[in-house]
């Protein structure tokens, strides 16, 4: 327990933590003291003066310093002279606080009627009406009527844009400043400001874009006028005809509660729902706005069969048919070992289950991948879920005690929120290392921002594991580890080339050291640490072990997958080595990689494809499709990879139907139906279980063609795989029979994700404008799943070598595909607001290199590897260091898949005449 | 009652002295033998006891004891800052600008002796903007000083650094406020920060700092030079010293005066300054500390000029500013134009004293062109009530002293104003 | 490239704040490239910026907060007449009312040749000078009727000889 003080407000005795605020300590006895500026995920600043209190404390003798007491025992209380603002005070023992009496109406009342004489009113115009803390703290506490002249009202140019995403007008704000506080203080962009002073004091971006920020959105949620609006909601409807329907973002891993508000069957926004163990209550600017491909014309509507060459629009009974009698004539005559499938990361756990299910079972084929097959697949990272972020962890407790480690990541590109959360880590006290081989924003921050150069991350793992490793004591603690003499083996001799890793030894020992005496540590990776070797997540898990920070309380790694349920991809065993909840398998698959060159050597038969687009990641993949006898594509729209398809299958989005993600956090989380479908789709699990159904039914075995008594064979063989004819009537019973069948979803049910509802900090019956729209979580806060580490009483460490790069004599640039977070993919689709934000086909030079081979901005160079070349304009910035060049991964018209060999690749570059 | 004679100027030598702005010559005068004495041979706490026995209070304002402030820096926490406030902005107020532009040398010696006093080796003049020549002179002089090694490293052998620069301020009176003053020294907008914590604990860059005012600093050499006990036989009590105040308005001879504190405003304006510049034209008030101050009329003029019987009247003596305004001062226009300078100089950040001085000027505009309304005066009390003590800084509040003052003392005059438009 | 042209004063002063705390030089640079550019325009905002490693938008603020920061077009020379207490009462308003006539322009207004600018300001601590005005920074003291002409001549003819000037006071003298 901290220090509790109680203190009296209005009469009410609470006692709250030492250090809380006044206006807090009122809050948890439902005292609302009306506010503006405060935010309480924001220093305070007491700029708004709303929430003026009376203060009083016990009177102390100077002489005895002790309180002072009157005839009946009690304390003589010393009121303050003026009165306080209850969001800057902090409370303290005895404190007698008095929210309500004349002298402070008549302050609030001032304030109101002062911050009204700016104001325009109006509210039927205002997109914020009927959610706007100023209308309901005039109805609570202001004037009834101004004795201010009309005239005399603060007049400027109705609504300016502020970048492409957000709209202000300077008539409504009452500069509160929490916008530009949040971006200062929260997102770390600081791209707000205020101009002018006094009465002209008005907000302004000089940025470049304007408002150049991923988090630009919340700040019309905590903006408490209409001040802030959204260029997406504006004027769309009036918020209180809106239905806001649960839902979880599917852009990135974060796994960010939102809400979809919609009305008339349309989503017209989003909004945060509050999770602090996910996303507190913010949302980054994809997610916000990335909606618009739930609704986008170019959906597929129905499902298409290849006739004559050409995809035409078909029923589902004969495209079902089809595929169903294709697949069994393949299953029949070469087995299952000739289909391979392919489910993407956006797809549903029930989705992935019955994916790998319906491959295993129904067609017996263990070729599974949720990767497409190019250069730029991630490795499976099995680390994430065994060495996860212990269960239970909230990082938004995080502070003092913690430090992360963001090692080959760029939170705020794969998963911006991730970026709020690890700075709001560092605002509590806590200690963030950034290391890796470019820039990020992080390093602003960062107590130790070390930049490695590519290829030496094992390298720099070794270096930090070699100090914890000598000084592990010889006694009984190194025979808990196991493992523990192959890493002493893997590390002998081993000395840092400070040179070609760019990081002194010293350094890294300094490092070690904060890591090692660190009471949480929090490790996140991304795309550079899984790109560069098995020994990298290897080498960050044996470092939670060589701290005993593995499966310990807010301690684990955060691995940063591409897709929102990659890890439940993981999981589920969507992947050719292991089944679900990551069981060994005698035999393994084909992985994307193999199942393409199987196709093109005529091996792989058929290739089943959901929310996958092998072609569209890597143009050169269409080769091997067409080799294919059967191409099926379940898919939201025609992608390059369904305009090769021989049956094309169209689902429903997020928005249409049930489900859950499974979130880098291993956080099992649903999402609901907020739309009704108007296009004749089909969830994916709906569409696998019917053809599951076709594919055992007698009609379809007697129908397939082939030898006799082999048919006979396999029949038998089928009957005895498959365990019975699916059922499923809906999601919720898919995810009965993964909590059934998969140990780690053990206890996750469609009922333990809704609960438990609401936290702390939220008002029950005010619940905006103390911090913002957003909405108060009913819709359920998901259960987190246990990493394999916390259950198991022996500490693994896991196998590691230090690789040195072999250098390339005549390719001494280093090329690296990197995240953006506004990429061309498809979830993006009819998001025309984010098009100028979106990362541009371009190489990223550092201005040195660019000078070295003589290139100004836009001219174009080549860029060569030993597999190809990709030919660019130059982009001169700091972001890329001097040697490195990167190019955008997941952008259109780039040609980066033909030239990466797994991650950070040499190459030679070349300036075009 | 004869006037009161000052036997020496302390911060105004240059009265006494010709050319004492000169190197030479405030060097021939005993110059810089102080700060060589207080860091060769005194320990900081010694100079701070001496301060403290001095009864120095702050000049800028408030008059908060100086030695107190400076015992109030952490000891352990360093780097450590001396910033010297000439921000000199308060209408009215134009002493520091003679120090500055006369008695350079006097400020930067007591620059080097408190910056000792307090740990700190480097020390920032933010001197406002519109001493455009007093900063370059200040720069000079500081030059001047570094060249002969009386400002700089290991100064007298004693192997203390004090640098000092010059920081100009771009036009700000709230920038006198002294943590709006250290946001604009750290190169932002210049608005007053929340306290706690303060500057003596987290000041400039967040390091401990005190801020002390011009006129406060030139005292230091010479309570070092000369003892508390001497610095005691100027002024009161509880106001030793004396005290530069500048005078201006309608008398005959305004300027500045380095007067002993505790002699009366009547012998002030009638024995100092010459009395009223017209004499078919009466007192009718005075603005006694700047315009942040609440006005005085002809029944103060016996108020002695202390902090403390200011204070008793309900007013302040402020940085030393009086205004003396005669019969010709329409009220009406003399509150528009006061409140006007702290609409123009409120710097946006709470909204009772942004929309609350643009809100009575507005009243006072409409009544001073003839279109007051009835009920405009207890409008005006009841908005300066709402600001009065709800505002962040003292900014806010300083409005409303011409509100109350008006209406205090000129409330026949204020209706009749309404009444003629009606 | 005002870094480049001014190297040594704004290295100078840098050297005054400690290395990382260099947006304290922010005030003195904007007032070097006023005087370089004549105003304090997008572009001249954003390479103080750039000198300084700041956010554009956090240049920009000071800019908009302090008076004698010019982001609009000036004169060479800009006057700024003192109207606040006790000043007004003393002359000010006649002196303004005459620079206006004068210089066929309003308070707030810069003449056609582009010379003057004429601005009411706060008070500019002289109060005992009254009426009183600053030219560029300058203190022009006691400008009563009779000197008004003579000084607007002298600084016409400064102006047009080609005496340096500088909007932001950095060339003033006593």
């Amino acid at each position: 327990m901290p220090d509790m003080v109680t203190l009296t407000i209005d009469g009410q005795t609470v006692s709250v933590p030492k250090g809380t605020l006044v206006v807090e300590a009122a809050r948890q006895v439902e005292n609302l003291i009306p506010v503006f500026c405060y935010h309480p995920k924001m220093a305070p600043v007491g700029m708004c003066r709303m929430c003026v209190v009376k203060v009083g404390t016990p009177k102390m003798d100077p002489a005895t310093r002790q309180p002072v007491v009157d005839a009946d025992g009690k304390s003589v209380i010393a009121m303050m002279p003026r009165l306080q603002t209850a969001c800057t005070t902090p409370v303290s023992e005895g404190m007698v606080v008095v929210t309500q009496d004349s002298e402070v109406e008549h302050a609030q009342r001032g304030v109101l009627e002062a911050l009204l004489t700016s104001h325009p009113l109006d509210c039927p115009v205002c997109d914020k009406g009927g959610e706007c803390p100023l209308q309901n703290l005039t109805m609570g506490w202001g004037p009834g009527k101004t004795r201010f002249d009309y005239n005399d009202k603060v007049h400027f140019e109705k609504p300016v844009p502020l970048g492409d995403l957000i709209y202000l007008d300077r008539e409504r704000c009452i500069l509160c400043a929490r916008c530009v506080r949040f971006q200062d203080e929260i997102a770390g962009d600081p791209v707000l400001g205020f101009y002018n002073r006094g009465r002209a004091w008005h907000i302004i971006s000089q940025s470049d874009p304007e408002f150049d920020s991923k988090f630009s959105g919340n700040t019309t949620d905590i903006c408490p006028v209409g001040a802030l609006t959204s260029a997406d909601f504006r004027f769309k409807a009036r918020v209180w005809e809106l239905q806001p329907i649960p839902t979880v973002c599917n852009h990135c891993s974060v796994g960010c509660n939102m809400t979809f508000d919609t009305r008339s069957n349309d989503i017209k926004r989003v909004m945060p729902r509050e999770n602090d163990a996910v996303n507190e209550i913010w949302l980054c600017d994809r997610g916000r706005f990335g909606h618009h491909f739930n609704t986008s014309k170019q959906r597929l509507t129905t499902p298409l069969v290849r006739k004559a060459g050409k995809l035409q629009e078909a029923t589902w009974e004969e495209a079902l048919s089809i595929v169903a009698q294709q697949l069994d004539g393949i299953r029949s005559t070469t087995g299952g070992k000739a289909i391979g499938g392919l489910a993407g990361t956006s797809l549903a756990n029930e989705d992935l289950y019955a994916f790998q299910r319906f491959f295993r079972e129904t067609l017996g084929s263990a070729n599974i991948d949720h990767r497409s097959g190019s250069a730029l697949d991630l490795p499976l990272d099995d680390a994430g879920a065994q060495y996860g972020i212990r269960s239970g962890t909230d990082l938004s407790t995080l502070g003092k005690g913690t430090v992360v480690l963001v090692f080959g990541a760029d939170p705020e590109e794969e998963a911006p929120v991730h970026l709020l959360r690890i700075r709001g880590i560092n605002t509590r006290g806590g200690s963030v290392i950034t290391l890796n081989g470019r820039p990020t924003k992080l390093d602003s921050i960062a107590k130790h921002a070390l930049r490695y150069k590519y290829g030496s991350e094992s390298a720099i793992l070794a270096a930090l594991l070699k100090p914890l490793l000598d000084s592990t004591p010889a006694d009984g603690k190194r025979a808990t580890l196991r493992g523990f003499n192959d890493l002493v083996a893997a590390l002998k001799g081993f000395n840092l080339d400070e040179q070609a890793s760019g990081i002194s030894a010293d350094k890294l020992n300094t490092v070690a050291e904060l890591i090692n005496s660190a009471e949480n540590l929090v490790i996140f990776y991304g795309r550079d640490a899984l790109t560069a070797g098995a020994s990298v997540p290897a080498g960050l898990a044996n470092l939670l072990v060589m701290t005993r920070k593995a499966g310990a309380t807010n301690s684990g790694l955060i691995s940063l997958l591409k897709g929102a349920n990659a890890r439940g991809a993981l999981d589920l065993g969507v992947r050719p080595d292991r089944g679900p909840n990551y069981a060994a398998l005698s035999n393994a698959g084909l992985d994307a990689k193999q199942m393409l060159s199987a196709a093109r050597e005529g091996k792989l038969k058929a290739l089943y494809v959901a929310g996958v687009d092998p072609v569209g990641d890597n143009p050169a993949a269409a080769e091997s499709l067409k080799k294919l006898g059967l191409l099926v594509v379940q898919e939201l729209f025609l992608t390059e990879t369904a305009k090769l398809a021989d049956v094309v299958l169209p689902v429903l989005s997020v928005a249409e139907r049930e489900g859950t993600y499974t979130n880098a956090e291993r956080r099992v989380q649903r999402f609901r139906q907020a739309i009704r479908p108007t296009i004749n789709a089909r969830p994916d699990w709906q569409i696998l279980q019917a053809l599951a159904n076709q594919l055992v039914s007698e009609a379809v075995l007697s129908a397939a063609g082939g030898d006799k008594s082999r048919k006979q064979t396999r029949r038998e063989e089928d009957k005895a795989r498959v365990r019975s004819e699916w059922t499923y009537a809906s999601p919720a019973e898919i995810l009965m029979d993964i909590q059934a069948n998969v140990a780690g979803y053990k206890g996750v049910s469609y009922a333990s994700l809704q609960g438990p509802t609401g936290q702390w900090g939220r008002q029950a019956n005010e619940n905006y404008y103390f911090d913002g729209t957003s909405y108060q979580n009913t819709g359920g806060l998901g259960v987190q799943l246990p990493a394999a580490v916390e259950t198991s009483s022996i500490q693994t460490l896991q196998p590691f070598s230090v690789s040195t790069p072999a250098s390339v004599a005549d390719r001494p640039w280093t090329l690296v595909g990197a995240t953006f977070l506004y990429d061309d993919g498809a979830l993006l689709t009819d998001t025309d607001l984010l098009n100028n934000r979106k990362a541009k086909a371009v190489v990223a030079l550092n201005p040195v290199d660019a000078d070295k081979l003589g290139v100004k901005n836009g001219e174009r160079v080549t860029v060569s590897s030993g597999r190809g070349s990709l030919s660019l304009p130059v982009h001169r910035t700091k972001l890329a260091p001097e040697g490195v060049v990167v190019v955008p991964v997941g952008v259109n018209n780039v040609g980066l898949v033909s030239v990466v060999e797994g991650g950070a690749t040499p190459v030679a570059i070349r300036r075009e005449a | 009652m004869p006037k009161t004679e000052i036997k020496e100027h302390i911060v105004m030598r240059n009265r006494d002295i010709e050319n004492i702005r000169d190197l030479d010559v405030y060097l021939a005068n005993g110059g810089y033998a102080m700060a060589k004495q207080a860091l060769t041979s005194m320990t900081p706490a010694a100079i701070i006891d001496e301060v403290k026995k001095s009864g120095l209070r702050g000049r800028g304002g408030a008059g908060f004891p100086t030695g107190v402030k400076w015992s109030f820096v952490p000891k352990e926490l360093n780097p450590k800052y001396l910033v010297v406030n000439a921000d000199e902005s308060e209408p009215g107020t134009f002493n520091n600008h003679e120090i500055i532009d006369e008695n350079p040398h006097q400020l930067l010696e007591g620059i080097v002796i408190s910056a000792f006093a307090i740990g700190a080796n480097v020390a920032y003049i933010y001197i406002r903007g519109e001493f455009a020549y007093g900063a370059r002179f200040l720069e000079q002089k500081i030059a001047e000083a570094r060249e002969r090694g009386l400002i700089g490293k290991n100064l007298f052998g004693s192997g203390y650094d004090v640098e000092i620069y010059v920081h100009r301020g771009a036009g700000a009176y709230i920038c006198g406020e002294e943590t709006a003053l250290l946001e604009s020294l750290e190169g932002k907008i210049g608005q007053p920060r929340l306290k706690p914590p303060f500057p003596a604990v987290a000041g400039l860059y967040a390091k401990p700092t005190v801020v002390n005012n011009v006129e406060t600093l030139t005292n230091v050499p010479r309570i070092i030079e000369k003892g508390a006990d001497w610095f005691r036989s100027f002024g009161t009590e509880k106001s030793p010293g004396t005290k530069a105040v500048s005078i201006s308005g309608h008398v005959k001879n305004p300027g500045n005066y380095e007067i002993p504190l505790g002699i009366t405003i009547r012998e002030f304006i009638f024995d100092w300054a010459g009395g009223m510049r017209d004499p078919n034209l009466p007192l009718k008030f005075i603005i006694p500390g700047g315009a942040s101050s609440n006005w005085l009329t002809e029944e103060h003029l016996d108020l002695p000029m202390t902090w403390d019987d200011m204070a008793a009247a309900g007013t302040m003596l402020g940085s030393g500013a009086m205004v003396v305004l005669d019969t010709s001062v329409p009220v009406v226009r003399a509150a528009l134009k006061v409140d006007e300078f702290f609409k123009h100089e409120s710097c946006g950040k709470c909204s009772p004293c942004r929309e609350g001085t643009h809100f009575l000027v507005k009243v006072w505009e409409r009544i001073d062109e003839g279109h007051g309304r009835v009920g405009d005066i207890e409008l005006l009390a009841d908005v300066g009530k709402q600001m009065l003590g709800k505002c962040f800084c003292p900014l806010g509040d300083s409005s409303v002293s011409a509100v109350n003052s008006a209406i205090k003392f000129f409330r026949p005059e204020l209706d009749a104003a309404i009444d003629a438009q009606h | 490239m005002l870094y480049e042209q001014h190297k040594a004063e704004i290295d100078g002063i840098l050297a005054r704040y400690p290395v990382d705390r260099k947006r304290s030089a922010l005030l003195p640079l904007l007032y070097l490239a006023q005087d370089v550019y004549g105003r304090l325009n997008r572009d001249s905002i954003r390479e103080v910026a750039e000198i300084l490693d700041l956010p554009y938008t956090d240049v920009f603020e000071v800019v908009g907060f302090y008076t004698l920061f010019y982001n609009e077009d000036v004169g060479k020379i800009v006057l700024d007449v003192c109207d606040d207490v006790p000043c007004c009462f003393c002359g000010a308003e006649e002196l303004v009312a005459d620079l206006e006539n004068r210089l066929g322009i309003k308070a707030g207004e810069t003449t056609k040749d582009k010379v003057f600018t004429l601005r009411r300001v706060k008070c500019i601590a002289a109060c005992d000078q009254a009426p009183v005005l600053q030219a560029n920074l300058e203190f022009h003291n006691r400008v009563l009727p009779d000197k008004v002409e003579a000084m607007l001549t002298k600084l016409r003819n400064d102006v047009e000889a080609g005496k340096p000037v500088s909007i932001s006071g950095r060339l003033a003298e006593r």
